[in-house]
């Protein structure tokens, strides 16, 4: 690196390093070192951008309409797959708890059945014991069809863990998101602010850089989104000017 | 095994807890109550009389293990029967779990027979 540097920018460099020039005004140096470390920052954000622009592509419409209008935040659109899977969860449980009464039901009309009892719009019929010996084998696959069923339907509510268990998993993804995203979208915004505020007045001296970041990061909190976090117009300048 | 203990499921995620109930249900148990964390199954608890602790580990405002704690050092509970039921089944969670002490661990997912051979290991047949 240093050897494209100019012969004033090596005498600054110099000069930081023997710690003869420490004021950031005229510093290359820390330009250098900031523009380098920016491009980490840019790719990071982009990063983060692309994550939430993929989820969006890839939620169903509904999720995505609820996604771009009310929770713009990747975060939430996890929180958002994680209230869709339990809802579908609890809809399905739903159905295997109405199919199991279901068969409970067939049963007993079985079970009636081969006690010579049937019910027929609503008027009760006996069976002769005959009928009952010849249809047997039939009663006895019916039986064994609903035991079956109610195998089926015992093992689907155990899959339906799959709901807690992918559930903690994106809970703890959600938690790294936000503080990844928080610490970057902190890093982003000091450093864009710095920059442009550098380039509008280069006799700014660190103390006032430090009360403009302060004062814009509250100004960039401010508006966007009910209070919650960046919108992409506000993230979009930053980039341009990172 | 009384089937017609008073069975209490501890778990943050709704669809566990329904989960959980309907296995218990194939079972033969029907008394069943249920508390989202830690703190509202001990309020339970201190009001209620339990008689089987089926509890998560991970759960927002007081975890399983800190239940567990809780549970074992009260003396009015102490002696209630605690079944983890979680996903963490990392050998340390386990030891810990044991050591502060658990009655049994089942881990996510399981099957009503897992259960069940769980509960006859603690009550018996």
């Amino acid at each position: 690196m240093m050897g494209n540097l100019s012969d004033k920018e090596k005498e600054e460099v110099s000069n930081v390093i023997n710690g003869d020039q420490p004021t950031i005004n005229d510093n290359m140096f820390f330009k250098n070192i900031a523009h380098e470390v920016s491009g980490d920052i840019k790719a990071l954000v982009s990063l983060a951008f692309e994550f939430r622009k993929d989820l969006q592509s890839k939620v169903n419409d509904d999720l995505n309409d609820i996604a771009t209008e009310y929770i713009p935040q990747a975060t939430d659109q996890l929180e958002g797959i994680l209230y869709a899977t339990e809802n579908a969860a609890n809809k399905i449980m739903d159905n295997l708890e109405d199919l199991e009464k279901n068969i409970s039901d067939v049963k007993n009309i079985v079970a009636s059945f081969k006690n010579g009892k049937i019910v027929i719009l609503g008027r009760r019929k006996k069976i002769g014991q005959k009928s009952i010996e010849k249809l047997m084998p039939v009663i006895e696959n019916v039986e064994s069809l609903l035991e079956y069923n109610l195998t089926l339907i015992s093992d689907s509510f155990v899959q339906m863990s799959f709901q807690d268990l992918t559930g903690q998993r994106i809970k703890r993804i959600i938690e790294v998101v936000i503080q990844m995203e928080e610490k970057i979208k902190n890093m982003a915004i000091s450093f864009g602010i710095k920059i442009r505020e550098k380039e509008k007045n280069p006799e700014i001296s660190a103390e006032e850089l430090e009360r403009v970041v302060e004062r814009k990061k509250t100004e960039l909190s401010g508006p966007q989104g009910k209070g919650i976090g960046l919108d992409q117009n506000a993230i979009d300048e930053l980039l341009a000017n990172l | 095994m009384d089937v017609n203990m008073k069975v209490l499921i501890v778990d943050d995620f709704a669809t566990m807890r329904r989960i959980v109930k309907n296995i218990l249900r194939q079972l033969g148990f029907t008394n069943i109550i249920e508390a989202d964390d830690g703190k509202a199954a001990l309020y339970i608890l201190k009001n209620e009389k339990i008689d089987l602790i089926l509890s998560d580990w991970n759960m927002p405002e007081m975890p399983g293990i800190e239940l567990l704690k809780a549970v074992r050092s009260d003396d009015e509970l102490k002696d209630t029967p605690f079944l983890m039921v979680t996903a963490e089944a990392e050998k340390e969670n386990i030891i810990e779990a044991v050591k502060l002490g658990v009655s049994n661990y089942i881990v996510k997912p399981f099957t009503a027979e897992t259960m069940g051979e769980k509960l006859e290991k603690m009550f018996g047949k």
